[in-house]
């Protein structure tokens, strides 16, 4: 049966809430601490001896929140990436010049363990086995520059109807001339685009190659002991 | 001098406006940043301005430009100025109280040359956002929130080179940045002269950096240029200014010159459609439309002139002779009574003629509902407590519900307006009053966050109803006091509404009694049913009583009874939700009762049906007054129901009646029987909640016992029949409304409570 809402879980909600407000731009160090903070209470709550056992929905919730906050955070690193991204097209001369982004606080190690306590790094694209997207759609996107065609419905008056049409032609090419020149314009800057996406595609097709190298290196480093060769004898340890 | 007091020059442009003026002037008494001068460059004007300057002597510095040109003033002020950083308002505009602390603040880091932040437009229909972090284009394309029907003719996107910019009525610059290339150009009589100067400043390499704080709260008024709210303006400057800046921005930004052409033409050709636009709304008359395209034609081509033909007009010596030398002193505007100044209204520019003893308090008060929007209970309540604070000299600031986000001034209070955004909490989705609350609740706490950082506010007052301030009180970030009004709980008791929204909606409320800096409850009645409905113990020294007040009606709008005129008919009201809690059954049995044994009598009952709510119609299937159609239908004819009724016509109904009745079951305080002694009305009432702290028995009026339609009948009887005691009682009962329950004597009171809990939550808080 399921538990009513309790005055404390509220509260609690209320807690998280001013928690993930408190997520500034320049301060990202602090808010990763705040995260792992209320995941080792939450899971304190959940799993200490002694205390009730918590109920699945519960732990879910939790997990939610968490998930929430992370979620923050990555959207706020996404914006200071973005920060960096103008400053080096700025510093390139490609953008009006405008105050540096801040810089997030460094990331403390958590007490006692030594380990840092930023987010774990994903996985190798090799080994969490996705596919890089868009690697096939960037190959076949369409390199056609923007058109627009003239097209003058003509006028079916009698005498002056041709004329009319020929008027109308000609503030048609007027109007096609000046939305060509944009046209233009955002063609240059599709094939911009389309330069960039190939050339990451291309660097990340690159790595990921390494990566795969890499990793048949390492696995043909790690084989069990009865397999490893004897080094004992040898005056010099293998590099 | 350290960087933490970097100096600021404040310029004022101003030219024939000087009540705006006056109300700038006052309302910079109270910033926050004392290390600033003003300088006033005063335009031709032929009204009182040099009067009001003349009562700033010696705190204000008084500069003169011929002409009607805001670059050359501006370039005036600014060759005057001796702080660090200069920064511009306009003069009908009001900062907010820590706009220079923001300001100074942003400029401690060294690369920054230019800021400004955001203008909220008061606007008496449609106030909103009129500036936050506008972009300009090289060719004067605005990405703007006041972006409007005129920016999207022209076709938009092809300049090469797009900036932020400020407003003009809040922008500020290092001064030695804005001298380095020239301050401003003197072309721009009008309008677009902050737009180029950014466009100046990033192509000097400069770093501008408008911000979301550091607000200006902008009046427009009326000027040589412009009739306020209207669509009388000059547009054709608008042109001459686009065009121009266009020319020489989009030249200076390696824009093509066929580019720069067309958009010329696409300025001059939108100004025209817009004059058309206006001509079709009615706004402009036919011979005005064709002036203003002349004008406007005439406009574009002046412009394309000095823009592609003729030099800048920019300052002549664009430097500070030796910028390494100690910058000249300022002459502090604030003097030393600035801090103990009264708030300013800063529409009316009405300011209390009161001194104080101590600097005056900066309050932000809740209300959920607020008029002139909505006026019920709580809203009516808050409106009063911020007259009262404000005409004690207190600065007030009202958060409430709203469509939109925007600011409004009423009667001497901000009024922030907050949507209602259901962005968080989404777990209680199927608890709607829960929910609700709770997104409001959190939505207020962000704007407390902006108050105390742009306007410094020392103390938040949350009504317990909907639990306004709970979010705030659980940050902990300011003082929360709690005002003890008829709780959810109580009502959901008495509805019989046991549903899981009630309960935790009733929960809540008791959190945030418990997390309360002080509470406030109207009446000892209150105070002990909240004891006993949450189970709650506040210690003595965290509870005061203040009884309500009201604002008294001027002697001759009260109607006391008149003993010796001969009287056709009696009558008898009730205003009030019509509603069980408020008694009106027993209302309904005691009339007939009445009628029997009073001839010439009639019951007039004002207010809202509430059956719907209160579950009666769901009992019965029927409304409060068709209930008694049928139920004493012989007796219909001498009850009239009018519903829910405005404001004047409440007025009228206090003055026209000869007794009041409202016999509530319970009522926290009960500022109706006020509103009734307010015209010198006898009043009956119940022995239930706070009624007997307002009511004196046998003084004021009467009280009987709750749900007794029979002793209520008695009561109203023996009034009715004593024309003397009519009028006894109910001058007895102005007497006690101009002193005991008087609006400034309920705010001297709040005041107090606000000031001892500021002093022992922070001691070093400034009271």
């Amino acid at each position: 049966m399921k538990e009513p809402i309790t005055a404390e879980q509220v509260l609690q909600d209320i807690e998280f809430e001013l928690i993930q407000g408190m997520v500034p731009h320049d301060e990202l160090g602090a808010a990763i601490q705040a995260v792992r903070r209320f995941q080792n209470q939450a899971r304190a709550d959940a799993f200490s001896p002694g205390r009730r056992k918590a109920e699945y929905r519960e732990i879910a919730s939790r997990q939610f929140q968490i998930n929430d906050m992370l979620l923050t955070l990555l959207q706020e690193m996404a914006a200071q990436l973005q920060t960096l991204q103008l400053e080096l097209r700025r510093a390139a001369g490609l953008l009006p010049a405008s105050p540096p982004p801040p810089i997030p606080a460094p990331v403390a190690p958590e007490p006692g363990t030594g380990r840092p306590t930023g987010p774990s790094l994903p996985l190798p694209i090799a080994e969490s086995g996705r596919v890089p997207p868009g690697v096939g759609a960037i190959a076949s996107m369409p390199q056609e520059p923007l058109r627009v065609e003239l097209l003058v419905r003509p006028v079916r008056l009698p005498l002056i109807g041709r004329w009319l049409t020929r008027l109308r032609a000609a503030f048609h090419s007027l109007a096609l001339f000046y939305v060509g020149r944009l046209a233009d314009q955002q063609t240059a800057v599709n094939r911009a685009v389309w330069e960039s996406l190939r050339e990451l595609n291309q660097a990340l097709v690159h790595q990921q190659q390494q990566l795969q190298a890499l990793h048949e290196q390492w696995s043909a480093r790690t084989v069990g002991p009865d397999e490893s060769p004897d080094h004992s004898a040898d005056p010099m340890p293998p590099p | 001098m350290s960087t933490a007091e970097c100096t600021v020059s404040v310029i004022i442009n101003t030219s024939e406006r000087a009540g705006p003026l006056r109300t700038l002037l006052r309302a910079l008494e109270h910033q926050s940043y004392p290390f600033f001068e003003v300088i006033v460059v005063v335009g031709p004007s032929h009204d009182d301005t040099e009067k009001v300057l003349s009562e700033y002597e010696g705190r204000v510095r008084v500069l003169h430009c011929p002409r009607a040109n805001l670059g050359q003033s501006r370039n005036i002020g600014l060759a005057a100025a001796h702080g660090e950083i200069v920064a511009f308002i306009d003069d009908d505009a009001v900062p907010s109280r820590c706009w220079l602390e923001q300001l100074a603040r942003l400029f401690r880091d060294p690369d920054l040359d230019a800021t400004g932040g955001v203008v909220y437009l008061v606007h008496p229909n449609q106030p909103a956002v009129q500036h936050r972090i506008g972009i300009i284009s090289s060719l004067a394309e605005q990405v703007d929130v006041r972006r409007s029907w005129l920016d999207q003719i022209v076709p938009p996107g092809t300049g090469r080179q797009w900036v932020a910019r400020m407003m003009g009525t809040n922008m500020a610059f290092r001064r030695q940045a804005l001298r380095t290339i020239g301050g401003f150009d003197e072309y721009f009589v009008w309008v677009f002269d902050d737009a180029d100067i950014a466009l100046r400043l990033a192509n000097a390499g400069k770093i501008i950096h408008p911000v979301l704080e550091a607000p200006v709260y902008h009046v427009p008024a009326s000027s040589r240029r412009r009739v306020a709210f209207t669509y009388n303006v000059r547009w054709w400057i608008h042109t001459r200014s686009a065009v121009y800046i266009t020319i020489k921005n989009g030249r200076q930004a390696g824009d093509s010159l066929c580019s720069i052409l067309l958009r010329c033409l696409h300025l001059i050709h939108g100004h025209w459609l817009w004059s058309g636009q206006l001509w079709r709304d009615k706004q402009l008359t036919f011979s005005q439309l064709w002036r203003m395209r002349l004008a406007e034609l005439w406009s574009g081509v002046d412009g394309m002139v000095h823009g592609f033909l003729l030099p800048r007009r920019l300052m002549t010596g664009t430097a500070d002779p030796d910028p390494e030398a100690d910058p000249p002193a300022i002459q502090p505007f604030q003097s030393g009574d600035s801090a103990r100044q009264p708030a300013v209204d800063p529409v009316s520019g009405y300011r209390p003629a009161i001194s104080l003893p101590d600097p005056p308090l900066r309050i932000c008060l809740l209300s959920s509902a607020y008029p002139p929007a909505q006026y019920e209970g709580v809203g009516r309540l808050t409106h009063l407590m911020a007259q009262g604070l404000f005409e004690r000299g207190h600065t007030v600031h009202v958060i409430t519900r709203g469509e939109r986000e925007q600011v409004a001034f009423y009667d001497g209070a901000y009024v922030h307006q907050l949507p209602t955004r259901l962005e968080r909490y989404g777990r209680y989705q199927g608890l709607p009053n829960l929910y609700y609350a709770l997104n409001h609740s959190h939505a207020v706490y962000e704007k407390v966050r902006r108050l105390i950082l742009n306007e410094g506010i020392q103390i938040v007052d949350s009504p317990l109803w909907q639990f306004d301030g709970l979010v705030t009180a659980v940050s902990g970030v300011i003082p929360v006091v709690v005002r003890l009004v008829t709780a959810l709980r109580q009502i959901a008791a008495l509805h019989g509404d046991a549903h899981d929204d009630a309960r935790l909606v009733g929960e809540m409320e008791k959190a945030l009694i418990e997390r309360a800096s002080h509470l406030l409850p109207n009446t000892q009645a209150t105070l002990e049913t909240v004891r006993q409905v949450y189970g709650v113990a506040p210690a003595a020294d965290r509870v005061t009583i203040v009884p309500y007040g009201i604002i008294p009606v001027p002697d001759d709008q009260v109607r006391p009874f008149n003993p010796d005129a001969q009287t056709d008919r009696l009558t008898v009201l009730y205003v009030g939700r019509l509603e069980q809690r408020k008694g009106i059954l027993d209302l309904f049995e005691a009339i007939p009762l009445v009628l029997r044994q009073v001839e010439n009598v009639r019951f007039v009952i004002a207010g809202a049906d509430n059956s719907q709510h209160d579950g009666f119609q769901r009992r019965t299937g029927v409304t409060y007054p068709a209930y008694f159609a049928s139920r004493y239908a012989r007796y219909a004819p001498d009850v009239e129901f009018l519903g829910s009724v405005s404001e004047e016509t409440l007025r009228r109904l206090y003055q026209s009646c000869d007794l009041f009745v409202a016999p509530s079951l319970f009522e926290s305080f009960g500022l109706i029987y006020l509103e009734a002694m307010n015209y010198a009305k006898p009043v009956i009432g119940c022995y239930g909640g706070g009624v007997p702290e307002v009511i004196d028995h046998g003084v004021t009026g009467l009280l009987t016992e709750p749900g007794a339609p029979r002793a209520l009948a008695d009561a109203i009887v023996s009034l009715l029949r004593s024309p003397q005691k009519l009028y006894e009682m109910g001058m007895a009962g102005r007497e006690q409304v101009l002193h005991r329950f008087h609006y400034l004597t309920m705010a001297d009171r709040f005041a107090q409570v606000y000031r001892s809990v500021i002093q022992r939550e922070n001691p070093s808080g400034g009271v």
